[in-house]
């Protein structure tokens, strides 16, 4: 087993932040399972952007989905105990901000109302998806 | 370039930069600095809007939007703001909300800025 250690998600999720530095082993070890995690949810976000793009639709709405449901999943990740391969690696690589800012960016010049919905909508609806998935005794 | 290339690139640069990411807000904790995710993503976001005001293009761009989507995170973000909601904690609220607003800043004023550097007409393709 994979002890959990020090991830930011931990900490804000009210467990105490390490104390004793993880060993080296257990810091490669970590960091190897975050990079593959990451490798696979950033295929994923990859594979469906790339889809959106072949059958000719816009990237932002895939992207907006990919952070609700990636912020859903962490809400119901912190149930358990947090895994950094998947909390960290998963849907950290998955949901992404700087596509987010990316997206407003291009809709900016052509549909600034479009562009000013997205910046407002993504912030509220991703909170909105991680506090339903959070365990009721952390509300 | 192939998609299958752009996967590629985009795959191996998110494995990079999530453990980038697990690094930086591991000594985030370590250190108890302020700010949370914001240390990764207001950088990823300055990056990327750069690249895209500059229209990079091919693999360099697949793999640098990668890195940059993988370095980034959303569902952290929005988990640390439902905890700042849920426990009541308006400072650290204000906090990360800024770190949100400073990465959009970022991203958008790179974009501007790449693009006016390099007298782009438009802004390069959002390709990944």
């Amino acid at each position: 087993m994979v002890r959990p250690i020090g991830t930011a998600d931990g900490h804000l999720a009210g467990r105490p932040p390490p104390t004793d530095p993880p060993g080296p082993a257990l810091l490669i070890r970590t960091s190897l399972g975050v990079a593959a995690g990451g490798a696979l949810g950033g295929l994923a976000r990859g594979v469906a952007v790339a889809v959106a793009g072949a059958l000719g639709w816009p990237v932002w709405p895939v992207v907006l989905a990919i952070n609700v449901a990636g912020s859903a999943a962490i809400g119901v990740a912190a149930r358990g105990i947090s895994r950094a391969w998947l909390t960290a690696g998963v849907l950290g690589g998955f949901t992404t901000f700087s596509g987010w800012v990316l997206d407003v960016a291009v809709l900016l010049p052509e549909h600034p109302v479009a562009a000013v919905a997205l910046a407002v909508a993504t912030p509220v609806l991703c909170v909105a998806a991680t506090a339903a998935a959070l365990p009721r005794a952390a509300r | 370039m192939s998609s299958a290339a752009a996967l590629v690139a985009v795959t191996l640069g998110a494995a990079l930069g999530s453990a980038a990411r697990w690094w930086v807000m591991l000594q985030v904790a370590r250190y108890r600095v302020a700010g949370g995710v914001a240390w990764v993503n207001v950088p990823a976001a300055a990056v990327a809007g750069a690249a895209l005001g500059a229209a990079a293009d091919g693999w360099p761009l697949a793999a640098l939007l990668g890195i940059c989507g993988g370095l980034s995170t959303y569902s952290s973000l929005a988990l640390e703001l439902a905890v700042a909601i849920r426990a009541r904690e308006p400072a650290g609220l204000v906090l990360s909300m800024s770190g949100v607003l400073l990465g959009l800043a970022a991203g958008l004023g790179a974009a501007a800025l790449g693009a006016a550097a390099l007298g782009a007409a438009a802004l390069g393709a959002r390709a990944v």
